[in-house]
């Protein structure tokens, strides 16, 4: 199964649109960065979108889609208050760094909003404790009274 | 057809079977997991905020 090449365009409709895409990709990352109102920001989604399926008719490039797409639809906001570099300063080993004992040292501070891990976290360690205690008071009043219900 | 003879009496309450010290424990017990499941669920309305922006109104899907 060959793939077809895109309908080859002329030059002077490639430059136009090369150009519009530069111009919309500029436009929407300035707008992300002032944080410009949703129209114009959905308004900009749109060309950009025209633009590739102009420019990349089999699809765009995953790369191309990470840099320059919006950041509601990167899963990079599923870390509290992450930037797009987020990864690259993120430790996975177990020396951690001085920001993350920062944010260890942060789960005890009273006052403070707690993010939504950090409530995921609290709970999830509510509801193991709570399991704990129910198997060792199960099994301690099973060890004391059998399991008779009624004793 | 009675095989067996008929001892059953009506079921006691949850709390009926265990005495003073016992019922406090459960209840101890109880709230802890009630309130981390309240924690766990209000995450993951805040984790979904942060998603949906604090503007969206959330329809329930039927």
């Amino acid at each position: 199964m060959s793939v077809s090449a895109p309908p080859a365009l002329s030059p002077p409709t490639r430059r136009a649109v090369f150009g519009f895409a530069t111009a919309a990709t500029l436009a929407f990352a300035g707008g992300a960065v002032a944080g410009e109102s949703g129209e114009m920001q959905w308004r900009s989604e749109m060309a950009i979108e025209q633009a590739d399926d102009a420019l990349f008719p089999l699809g765009k490039p995953p790369a191309l889609i990470e840099a320059t797409g919006s950041a509601v639809s990167s899963p990079m906001l599923w870390l509290d208050g992450a930037t797009l570099t987020e990864p690259d300063r993120m430790s996975t080993g177990a020396i951690l760094s001085a920001r993350q004992l920062a944010s260890i040292s942060a789960f005890s501070l009273p006052g403070r909003i707690m993010p939504a891990e950090r409530h995921i976290a609290i709970g999830l360690m509510l509801l193991a404790g709570a399991a704990m205690a129910a198997v060792s008071f199960g099994l301690w009043r099973w060890q004391v009274r059998g399991l008779s219900w009624e004793a | 057809m009675a095989s067996e003879p008929d001892h059953k009496q009506p079921r006691l309450g949850l709390l009926s079977g265990l005495n003073a010290l016992e019922t406090i424990v459960v209840a101890a017990i109880v709230i802890v997991a009630l309130a981390g499941m309240m924690l766990v669920g209000k995450g993951l309305f805040l984790q979904s905020r942060i998603v949906a922006g604090p503007g969206a109104i959330f329809v329930a899907a039927l």
